[in-house]
């Protein structure tokens, strides 16, 4: 489990996250639009967790555990909630 | 039986040939001026030959062409003193446009066609295409 | 384009075409060992050839052809159509990479890669990972948008960005195990990321996760071939462009190609030169190509601004007020918000065309020879004149300038029949892509069907071979969509289930003939005659008193087609009025012949040579015209009284036979200028299988002409057959008589 929901309002992004994690993502993001996602522990993510954290518009808390996802996609991330 | 529109087509067809730019190519071996001529004339162009700088001249005192492609290497007057010569003449005719082919690739070499007055160089053996695309840039003529 | 990558894509060529032929008969024989071995040759030599040129997306992919070859030699697989089809597809990809060379100048296709993992797929083979990765010579190309866009988005990354990258992954990518955006992070030096939506993003509860719906943009530090090494196994969905570090990103008018820039650039370096001597010819053919180049580019006004730069720097007797113009150009600053052309389209290989001319040494030598020949002679004009000058007896000398002009005659005469050999391919240049072509077409209309080609080495006329491709192909699918009937009505009929087509050419006297002849149903004459009822094409009358032939001639009648059902092979309802004018324009003849239940056979005559053609000048309406030759039949002289009205025309009796008489001036709308002498001057002329007349003002003399098929503009041009130059210079149209006599 690399994608958890806690206390109904933060989605934990853990490890490294891969394909089978899109789908619990993309419903916790549906079932709490306003959640917060909390990447600090993601070390990794694949094209799809990525592609929702844009699509959603998910606001995200920290800096991932990558320098690739810290350098060039976070900011995205960022930008993409504006 | 009669067009009507055939004297106007006509006429169009004189100034389509004679818009036609007209090469010429200075080059003493017979299969480059072959070759050459068989792509522009390909492409649309009119092409003459000449054997060597002085025919080239020769041939330019009598009838004018858009573009010159000389060669370097050739008998009685070579690529590079018939374009100082060709220079030296009176206007527009100093002014044609020349394109130097050789099979030196050398930046000397290329050095002395510019010193000659050559607008562009190009290598030996060059194809069909590269040779129509330059003359085509060259002359003017529509893409 | 290197020597190397010339002499590769020439042979190539032959080499596809060669492991074409064997694996076409190879398919009919499945035991033809020597055939095998030749396709194995064939499919051998071109990896080699592609490893000359580090070509190694193609050596990847012929050394999987070769594998699969080497499997049948040893036994271990059977020759199935299949398999044959596998590798014929893999030669067309051969050449698509050819083509694509040809076009860039010799740059191997960025996109070779995938082609060549397609085909490792196709035998069954899964890409080598690890394996040699092409070193993707990537095209200086002028920055396009996305690259642009991309430099503008991140200014502090573009001093350092080398290459910039566009990955756009197929949608389904995720179910293949693909992870983009875990690709490129593996990418060295990233300098900057993009990622954007193809679409606007749908609401997330329409969000498809297992959907790639990203483009990423990378800008790196590394090089195009480090990214392209990294990124080989999507290369298909990825484009790379390589910047231009020297400049630091993107500078310059895009509208330039780089042969543009090059150009103008040498024309700076040309006004930058200080020799005292010829300088204003050199300032003047400078600004001449400066706007010449504008020119050719569509940029009519910066042409125009330029030329005005180049007569102020005439008057001021200063370059450099041209050369600052030219710079201006080359940085796009003269474009001042116009909105601004593409560029030159993207240049296609010509279908047909032989891309270079290969010329027997012997050929060669020939010339050789003569050249020596006509140099002595050429020298002995020189001694003439010598002789002229020391007062020798004029008749002494006509006498030998008449025996010299004999000689000179005899060399020219050789000389252009030497030129003529050199111009001259065998016909298997054209045939031997029609047994491909024709096994696709009968596969795809479920007409089997086999071509036999005979008279291959005849040879032609390099124009008329090369010009046989579209004729031919539409006769031969006419052939297999009409002519043959399926297997069952053949059966039914006690046929071979399998159709012969044979493609031959016989050479006859100064003729090509070829003809195309099928084993099908035939031609039925009742259904032309229907045909061209209901198409206004003859009418019943007309109909009723024409002979077989004729009726079976109106299949080539514009509008006439027969394309019934319009097949994506039969192609969009064109007609044999096309053959017969791709025909005609190449100066032969066509027709048909045919019989019911046994087949038809289609005949191209065609001239040897397109080049000489013998003419009698003619002047009508003060102009010069050319009649070919060998449609005069005799001049006369007519007294007027004898010319007599018939209906709106003219005609005259000679010998017996009423002949129509057209007046030339007047048909080609030029109006009479001369009064009428006592008699009219007449050319009779055979056309059309009659004799007709035309009247002229003057006759002419009779001349061998370069006949210059009409090309371009001219094509439609009524009435003229060509043009030729004559010796001051004048363009001399040639008629058609048989466009005229219509």
């Amino acid at each position: 489990m690399t994608v958890r929901l806690v206390d109904g309002v933060t989605i934990v992004l853990e490890g490294q996250c891969e394909i089978d994690d899109a789908d619990p993502l993309l419903r916790h993001l549906l079932a709490a639009p306003h959640a917060t996602v909390d990447w600090r522990l993601c070390q990794g993510a694949h094209t799809a967790i990525i592609q929702i954290l844009l699509a959603s518009k998910a606001v995200v808390h920290g800096l991932p555990d990558s320098i690739f996802l810290q350098r060039n996609v976070a900011p995205l991330v960022k930008k993409a909630q504006d | 039986m009669l067009m009507p529109s055939f004297i106007r087509d006509r006429r169009e067809a004189l100034v389509a040939e004679v818009a036609r730019k007209r090469v010429l190519v200075v080059d003493d071996a017979s299969l480059v001026r072959l070759y050459y001529r068989d792509a522009l004339e390909r492409a649309g162009y009119m092409v003459d030959e000449a054997l060597n700088g002085l025919e080239a001249l020769e041939k330019l005192l009598l009838q004018p062409a858009d573009l010159l492609i000389v060669d370097v290497n050739m008998p009685q007057m070579d690529g590079f003193t018939f374009l100082k010569v060709l220079r030296r003449q009176e206007l527009p005719l100093a002014g044609t446009p020349a394109l130097v082919t050789s099979t030196e690739c050398g930046p000397q070499d290329i050095l002395a066609a510019r010193r000659a007055g050559a607008n562009f160089y190009l290598v030996k053996p060059l194809t069909q295409d590269i040779l129509v695309e330059y003359a085509a840039l060259l002359c003017g003529a529509a893409a | 384009m290197n020597e190397f990558v010339e002499q590769f894509l020439l042979e190539a060529r032959e080499l596809v075409e060669q492991a074409t032929d064997d694996l076409l008969a190879l398919e009919e024989k499945p035991g033809d060992s020597e055939r095998l071995d030749s396709a194995f040759r064939a499919f051998h030599t071109l990896k080699g050839a592609a490893g000359i040129v580090d070509f190694a997306a193609m050596t990847r992919a012929m050394h999987a052809a070769e594998d699969v070859l080497s499997a049948i030699r040893t036994g271990a697989n059977p020759v199935t159509p299949r398999l044959i089809g596998d590798c014929l597809t893999c030669l067309d990809q051969v050449i698509q990479w050819l083509d694509a060379m040809q076009v860039s100048g010799g740059e191997l296709p960025p996109d070779a890669e995938a082609g060549a993992d397609a085909i490792l797929r196709r035998f069954g083979e899964e890409s080598r990972v690890g394996g040699p990765v092409a070193l993707l010579a990537l095209p200086q190309q002028a920055p396009v948008s996305w690259v642009e866009a991309m430099l503008d988005g991140h200014p502090e990354a573009a001093a350092e960005a080398s290459t910039a990258i566009r990955y756009s992954p197929d949608p389904g990518c995720f179910f293949r195990g693909e992870d983009p955006l875990g690709l490129i992070a593996q990418l060295p030096g990233i300098v900057a990321l993009d990622l954007l939506p193809v679409a606007p993003w749908p609401e997330l509860d329409a969000l498809d996760p297992f959907a790639c719906h990203l483009v990423l943009m990378v800008l790196i530090s590394g090089s195009a071939e480090q990214a392209a090494t990294l990124l080989h196994q999507v290369l298909d969905q990825v484009e790379i462009r390589p910047l231009r570090v020297a400049t630091g990103g993107v500078e310059g008018d895009p509208g330039l190609s780089a042969a543009a820039r090059k150009l103008l650039e040498a024309q700076l370096l040309l006004l930058a030169e200080d020799v005292a001597e010829g300088a204003a010819g050199r300032l003047a053919s400078a600004g001449k190509v400066a706007a010449n180049v504008l020119r050719h580019g569509g940029k009519m006004a910066e042409a125009e601004r330029l030329e005005r730069h180049l007569s102020h720097s005439q008057t001021a007797g200063d370059p450099r007020i041209l050369a600052t113009a030219i710079e201006a150009a080359l940085n796009g600053r003269l474009l001042a918000g116009a909105p601004d052309d593409v560029g030159p389209a993207p240049r296609l290989p010509e279908e047909t065309a032989a891309r270079a001319l290969r010329v027997d040494v012997e050929r060669v030598d020939a010339l050789v020879t003569l050249t020596g020949e006509l140099t002595i002679a050429k020298n002995a004009i020189s001694h003439m004149a010598g002789l002229a000058q020391d007062g020798m007896d004029p008749k002494a000398l006509a006498a030998l300038l008449k025996q010299h002009h004999v000689q000179l005659d005899r060399l020219v005469d050789e000389l252009q029949q030497s030129v003529l050999r050199i111009r001259v391919l065998p016909l298997n240049h054209v045939f031997r892509r029609f047994p491909r072509l024709v096994r696709d077409m009968a596969a795809s209309l479920g007409r089997p069907a086999r071509l036999v080609t005979e008279g291959e080495a005849t040879e032609a006329d390099k124009a008329i071979v090369e010009a046989l491709f579209e004729p031919l192909l539409h006769v031969l699918r006419n052939a297999i969509s009409h002519g043959i009937e399926t297997a069952s009505e053949r059966a039914a009929l006690g046929k071979p289930p399998v159709a012969t087509v044979h493609l031959r050419a016989t050479r006859d006297g100064e003729h090509v003939i070829i003809e195309v002849a099928d084993d099908g149903r035939g031609i039925d004459l009742e259904r032309i005659r229907e045909v061209a009822m209901e198409r206004g094409v003859a009418q019943a009358e007309t109909l009723a008193a024409m002979t077989e032939a004729e009726v079976m001639d109106l299949i080539f009648a514009p509008g006439f087609s027969t394309a019934t059902a319009v097949t994506g092979l039969s192609g969009r309802g064109v007609g044999m009025d096309a053959v017969r004018m791709a025909v005609d324009r190449l100066g032969g003849r066509v027709g048909i012949e045919s019989r019911p239940g046994e087949g038809t056979l289609v005949r191209f005559t065609l001239p040897l040579t397109l080049m000489m053609t013998a003419v009698m000048t003619v002047e009508a309406g003060g102009q010069l015209f050319g009649i070919p030759l060998d449609a005069v039949v005799q001049t006369v002289s007519v007294p007027h009284d004898r010319i007599l009205p018939v209906g709106a025309s003219h005609a005259f009796v000679l010998r017996d036979r009423t002949i129509p008489l057209l007046e030339l001036a007047e048909v080609l709308g030029q109006g009479r200028t001369m009064t009428p002498a006592a008699e009219a001057k007449v050319v009779v002329a055979a056309v059309r299988g009659g004799l007709g007349g035309l009247e002229v003002d003057r006759l002419g003399e009779r001349m061998n002409v370069m006949l210059r098929p009409l090309d371009g503009l001219l094509t439609s041009l009524w009435g003229v057959a060509g043009t030729t130059l004559l010796g001051d210079g004048r363009v001399l149209i040639v008629l058609d008589l048989e466009e005229i006599f219509r």
